[in-house]
């Protein structure tokens, strides 16, 4: 019996234990409630100095805020801090004064220190309220936190459901014929950046209609909300998550959510597991479309996308707009490059490698692969990995050795210092560790400078022929001149998107990191 | 037996029927527990919905949206199938170490968890169906197929004449080894996004169960434990040394075989369906022995509900610990048995 009573000790412990990680879990954030505090008592003088305090990007960050008799704000002083030296600093000048001369906290982020700026507008928020006047009169909108952006769903800011008029039958990525009520009131995606196909049919309303994302591994969901939420509203009250990264779907949240579609990409096994639940859905009336980006044709896959959703959506003309940019896009690049008289230079691209880790690279049938081949890129794996069987003709990891042979004229990576939408992140330093390793030094490429980085997931987004351009630009200067793929870029997103391209770093070089090389 | 006339009631008579007491009752206990755990399995979910609305969509089959539909064919066969597991799991546990006379033996141990796994690599990084079934369900077919080919491999095997329970036991240990490497040859094939699948099967999950997978499991789990519960007289003289078991006579190589194969088809069944769930099958027997013996009639029952209450409760947290999110059961089974686990090492450590 005294056995039994030790375990029964032990087993209370792990369940102490248990529980008190669920307490830190849930801990309660201090939210300022926005219309708290306001200014009842007319006659009291609010002068003198205040504090307050929250969280930044790494620490608290504290701040004096001093007030004049009527409670405007006279001066702003940020206190000892761990934010990024450099662009933190730059951050809290910046907002200090803006939030003093506007006398208001509805101001803009310092681009690449937004959590910094963030933390520093709670903070006077904080103190504003400690000082009894309030935030009302300073315009303060909690910015959505990347870590809790996730909120509450409230029934009642689910979209409205439309009278269906018409029903169509869409032929999806799958070849799957799918019936569908027109028009479709809500819509449910399995990863946050389906939605930049979808943006461009509908605006906002894309958002608006939005009731359910799956999560990806870079919190797409947060991002998206931490930078969307502010351009069209609250969205997130009614969008619920219906699965974690790569995992298969959690049913009941789409059921919950009655998504009129279920839109699925092929990424992460999402077409499987959409598929193993079908019967389960269409049984609730919720329809399942399956696309495919990049699927097997970088070329065409993102015009394949749109074409559908033009339909799903009633927006084909808008589609046919955005199909025709791309196509001019990869048009341009063919003519371009297919002159006989070009030789093609070699390229090695590596996925997410360190000098002590060999990341994986791509043939020119998948991935990253499919872009430097739109390029017109030599791919040194071709030779090696196209036709094994246990590549699949696609990625694995080359032998360095035969890298050093090869020598090629440029190095493409992706993954390393990835940019993606890091416009709601804080910036980090862009390193280039790779170069670091055996021999690489030797390298032409290294030796030019040619060694250039993409932010990962845009060959996979409908601004795919953007790396696709810019490739080519550096792999064919010549023939490139007076083509400049920032401007197109640009174009894009000034006629199809809410954004600017700032929400992400979309390309990075050797030269551009220039601290990388010792 | 225990019904005998009262009338020569000796003292050993009445404390043998106090000891029975207690053990039914404390299998009483459990059961409750398990009911609790049941209920608020079916009231929490990733969607909130009310007490009022859970009790008219089981009563009276009527709510807003698709409320019926989330606790009728979603979290009721959810929270079932997570008893079922659990049962299964531990029952399989408690017999094969009962057998195999060896405190660490789970239904892992003979390899079926590494050929699960393997068939599941074998749907999602080859995309190969087996069985010839449809996608939606040639992972569960795959992994089946080869939980069966490694639970025929150790019935053959457990055939032949003079085969002692170390023998099984290596034997087991080198399918094990055989099918992790044969998976990882595939895992070095795989590209990123099937490897994460793989990782994701692997941790188990209860998100996929029907109705269908649920009524498959129940049916095999109550004939297995039907014709168990049969020998349990004979599995509880397994526990003396095989020469005394067969001086009483029972003929040991026999039962010996007809334990593998149940325990093995009771394992296959429940690794297939949900992936692999680690230490349910090791700690849950156990911890029944610990409290009631080696007294099979009491033994196997508490094993299969304490299988059922551990997966129960580890289905409950997966889905508290992150609000709206659903945590893989196996991660949880895995962190709240360990020291579980750990804690009966302690505990025995004179005995070992």
């Amino acid at each position: 019996m005294k056995s039994s009573k030790k375990l029964f000790a032990l087993v209370s412990l792990v369940l102490v234990i248990v529980l008190a990680l669920c307490g830190c879990e849930q801990e309660e954030q201090t939210q300022i409630p926005v219309n708290e505090g306001a200014n009842e008592d007319a006659d009291k003088s609010f002068a003198g100095t205040y504090e307050g305090s929250a969280e930044g990007y790494s620490g608290g960050v504290p701040v004096t805020v001093e007030l004049n008799e009527d409670g405007s704000i006279v001066n702003i002083k940020v206190g000892d801090n761990q934010e990024t030296d450099g662009i933190g600093n730059i951050a809290e000048e910046k907002i200090t004064r803006s939030i003093i001369d506007s006398q208001s906290l509805n101001v803009d982020a310092v681009s690449g220190a937004t959590v910094t700026g963030d933390a520093i507008i709670e903070a006077v928020a904080n103190a504003l309220v400690s000082a009894g006047v309030g935030t009302d009169s300073f315009n303060y909108v909690p910015a959505a936190r990347l870590e809790e952006a996730v909120v509450e769903i409230n029934p009642e800011a689910m979209p409205e459901k439309k009278e269906i008029t018409e029903t169509i039958i869409i032929r999806d990525a799958k070849g799957r014929e799918v019936e569908i009520g027109l028009p479709i009131s809500s819509y449910a995606i399995s990863t946050m950046d389906v939605i930049d196909y979808i943006v461009p049919l509908k605006g906002e309303e894309a958002f608006h209609m939005l009731v359910g994302s799956g999560q990806d591994g870079g919190h797409g969901l947060n991002k998206y909300a931490k930078l969307y939420t502010p351009i069209v509203g609250n969205y997130m009250e009614h969008v619920g998550q219906i699965s974690d990264h790569n995992a298969p779907f959690d049913l009941e949240m789409i059921l919950a959510m009655q998504p009129d579609v279920l839109i699925a990409n092929s990424a992460m096994a999402a077409h499987r597991y959409a598929l193993e639940i079908e019967d389960q859905l269409t049984q609730a009336g919720i329809k399942i479309v399956l696309i495919d980006v990049p699927g097997k044709s970088l070329k065409n896959s993102a015009q394949d996308t749109m074409t559908i959703l033009g339909q799903l959506f009633q927006k084909e003309e808008r589609a046919a707009e955005v199909n025709e940019f791309i196509d001019q896009q990869y048009e341009l690049i063919a003519s371009k490059i297919s002159k006989e008289a070009l030789i093609a230079p070699t390229v090695y691209y590596e996925k997410s490698g360190y000098a002590d880790i060999f990341g994986s690279t791509a043939t020119s049938k998948s991935g990253w692969g499919l872009v430097v081949d739109i390029a017109g890129g030599k791919n040194i794996a071709d030779d090696l990995l196209l036709d094994t069987a246990a590549s699949g003709g696609g990625g694995n990891t080359l032998d360095p050795e035969y890298v050093l042979n090869a020598d090629p004229d440029f190095i493409v990576v992706s993954g390393i210092n990835d940019g993606w939408l890091d416009s709601v992140s804080e910036k980090r330093d862009c390193k280039f560790d790779i170069i670091n390793r055996n021999g690489w030094s030797n390298l032409k490429a290294v030796k030019n400078n040619d060694l250039y980085e993409f932010a990962h997931s845009t060959s996979r987004s409908i601004y795919a022929f953007y790396p696709s351009l810019k490739l080519a630009a550096i792999l064919y200067p010549e023939e490139f001149e007076g083509i400049n793929p920032e401007a197109v870029l640009d174009e894009f997103f000034e006629r199809f998107t809410l954004v600017d391209k700032s929400i992400s770093t979309w390309f990075n070089s050797l030269e551009m990191c220039e601290g990388a090389k010792q | 037996m225990t019904d005998r006339a009262f009338e020569d009631i000796s003292e050993n008579r009445a404390l043998y029927n106090s000891l029975i007491k207690k053990r039914i009752s404390l299998i009483s206990i459990l059961f409750a527990g398990l009911v609790v755990l049941f209920l608020f399995n079916i009231s929490i979910g990733s969607s909130s919905i009310s007490i009022v609305q859970i009790l008219r969509a089981l009563f009276l089959n009527q709510g807003e949206g698709n409320n019926v539909m989330i606790v009728k064919d979603v979290r009721l066969p959810m929270a079932l199938m997570a008893i079922a597991i659990g049962a299964a799991l531990g029952i399989g546990g408690c017999e094969i170490q009962t057998i195999l006379r060896n405190p660490i033996a789970s239904p892992y141990t003979l390899g079926i968890s590494s050929a699960a796994s393997f068939g599941a690599a074998v749907g999602l990084i080859l995309n190969n169906s087996i069985l010839n079934l449809p996608e939606a369900l040639a992972i569960t077919g795959n992994a089946f197929f080869f939980t069966l080919v490694v639970s025929t491999a150790i019935y053959i095997f457990s055939l032949q004449r003079q085969i002692g329970k170390t023998a099984i036991i290596l034997f087991g240990i080198a399918l094990n080894f055989l099918f992790s490497s044969l998976t990882m040859i595939l895992q070095y094939i795989a590209d990123e996004n099937q490897l994460q699948s793989l990782m994701f099967w692997n941790f188990g999950s209860l998100l996929k169960t029907t109705w269908t997978k649920f009524f498959i499991v129940f049916a095999v789990l109550f004939i297995c434990m039907i014709i168990l519960f049969k020998n349990a007289w004979k599995l509880t003289a397994m526990t003396l040394d095989d020469t005394k078991a067969r001086s009483i006579g029972v003929d040991v190589s026999k039962v010996r075989r007809l334990v593998i194969l149940i325990t093995s088809l009771i394992s296959a069944v429940a690794v297939s369906f949900v992936g692999t769930i680690g230490f349910v099958g090791l700690v849950a027997p156990h911890i029944a022995r610990l409290t009631v013996g080696e007294d099979q009639r009491f033994f196997m029952p508490l094993s299969a509900l304490l299988g059922g209450f551990i997966l129960s409760l580890a289905f409950l947290l997966s889905k508290l610990i992150i609000p709206g999110v659903i945590l893989p059961i196996g991660l949880v089974t895995s962190v709240i048995g360990i020291p579980f686990f750990m804690a009966i090492i302690f505990s025995k450590m004179r005995c070992m």
